[in-house]
């Protein structure tokens, strides 16, 4: 993805039609990660436009010298969405949502993301069960380390390894 | 610094996933600074995490920009800096060890589990001591019912010796045979009860002297003037009441002699101590 000036500098001074520019380019990403934090459509909806209005509202605080667009929204949506986990209406509503949410989640493919032919996803699903499911509870659940040690019954050590061999694996299928 | 051996150990990925500790999140950053190579790794490791955070890219429902674009009206652009909602950095590390997740979850459940196994093991325990409390008191109760049955046994024995005895004496064709002491022992004083209709004699030997050391007393009938056995007796038997002795036909009397011990062919008759002639008719 290439750089957002002129689009950012658009947003910064408050221009709607670039946080729409900004949505189309990353929504689907965005939209993904806030899936797999909140584990529902429709909260999912609702975290999506809330971290929207927060990056509308902090524009002015991004900072492109200090990293990508998509780094900082990424970060906003991720942590929205792991706040939203916070709340008592999710834990009600996380226990009965799980199979749709799979269901929905296979309805719509990542499909403008080629890799000659074959889904990125698909490629990326293949690497190690084990070493997915750690950034998956680090970086969508928002674990911390205790929390990951005990889910998976694993010292830190064997975390670090794993998080280490895992961003390997991915390294491989991206390059 | 062996930067390469840093980049190795994993820290660099624990940051970029936000498990990182303060104190490492600082060293991390320090070194970033420092030195470009370890700036290049966290961009590579983050950039990395990006694409497969695209790679699971679900598109949003229809509607949800206009919507979105809709409620933008209302909201002003943040112009202005240091915005509450806004994060301290780009990058912020989250470590929410307060937040209620499935983890923590799970470990109240596992907590809960180890309390009912406890539970459930003190339960155990407190009922196999129970139950082995309650097996030594049936024990216990058990012996002493045994001990009892064999008392009421040899007490009902006893008891129908004695309603025999009593019937034998009572009986209308029972004669009482009294012999007397005689000069060895002037207050010496026994009975024979003689029945010639149920065939039966007992002795009741009232009182007599503690034989001497090897000594025996053996009791005699008389029948046509010659002395006929009727077997030894010990005082510590003849103490428990009427017994039983041999029935002889038409005695004459009836008398008790101190002999060696087990007894002999003829009395000693210096050594007799009580004697009663049967009454006739």
């Amino acid at each position: 993805m290439h750089q957002d000036t002129e689009t950012i500098a658009l947003l910064q001074q408050g221009d709607k039609t670039a946080l729409g520019i900004l949505y189309d380019k990353y929504g689907a990403a965005l939209f993904g990660v806030i899936l797999r934090v909140v584990q529902s459509k429709e909260l999912a909806e609702e975290v999506m436009q809330e971290a929207f209005l927060k990056i509308w509202r902090n524009a002015a605080n991004y900072d492109e010298s200090k990293g990508k667009f998509f780094t900082w929204a990424l970060n906003i949506a991720r942590n929205t969405a792991i706040d939203a986990t916070r709340s008592s209406d999710f834990r009600k509503s996380q226990k009965t949502v799980d199979f749709d949410i799979l269901v929905y989640c296979e309805n719509h493919p990542a499909t403008d993301l080629p890799v000659d032919g074959i889904g990125l996803r698909e490629i990326v699903n293949k690497i190690d069960e084990k070493y997915r499911r750690v950034i998956d509870l680090a970086y969508f659940q928002g674990y911390t380390q205790t929390e990951i040690e005990q889910e998976m019954n694993i010292p830190i050590g064997t975390v670090k390894t794993r998080l280490r061999l895992a961003i390997k694996e991915l390294r491989k299928v991206f390059q | 610094m062996n930067l390469q051996g840093y980049i190795s150990t994993g820290i660099l990925e624990l940051y970029v996933h936000g498990l990182a500790t303060p104190e490492e999140i600082q060293e991390v950053e320090g070194l970033a600074s420092e030195h470009p190579e370890i700036q290049q790794e966290i961009d590579s490791i983050r950039l990395t995490l990006e694409r497969y955070v695209e790679a699971h890219s679900v598109p949003p429902p229809d509607g949800l920009k206009e919507k979105l674009l809709e409620r933008l009206k209302d909201v002003p652009t943040g112009r202005e800096k240091n915005d509450p909602d806004q994060p301290a950095s780009n990058y912020p590390s989250r470590n929410f060890d307060w937040v209620p997740k499935e983890g923590s979850i799970s470990g109240l459940a596992t907590w809960l589990l180890g309390l009912a196994l406890v539970a459930a093991c003190v339960a155990v325990f407190l009922f196999w001591q129970q139950s082995q409390r309650a097996g030594k008191q049936a024990q216990a109760a058990q012996t002493q019912l045994e001990q009892l049955q064999k008392d009421c046994d040899s007490l009902r024995v006893k008891d129908n010796q004695v309603k025999e005895q009593f019937i034998a004496i009572r009986h209308w064709a029972t004669k009482p045979v009294q012999m007397k002491g005689t000069a060895l022992s002037g207050d010496a004083f026994a009975v024979v009860y003689w029945n010639s209709v149920r065939r039966t004699s007992y002795l009741d030997v009232v009182k007599l002297p503690e034989p001497a050391a090897g000594k025996q007393y053996q009791l005699w009938a008389i029948v046509e003037g010659k002395p006929t056995d009727m077997g030894v007796f010990d005082l510590s038997t003849a103490a428990d009441g009427l017994q039983n002795v041999p029935f002889i036909e038409n005695p004459q009397a009836f008398a008790v002699t101190l002999e060696p011990k087990g007894g002999s062919q003829s009395p000693t008759l210096d050594q007799m101590y009580v004697v009663g002639a049967v009454a006739k008719g």
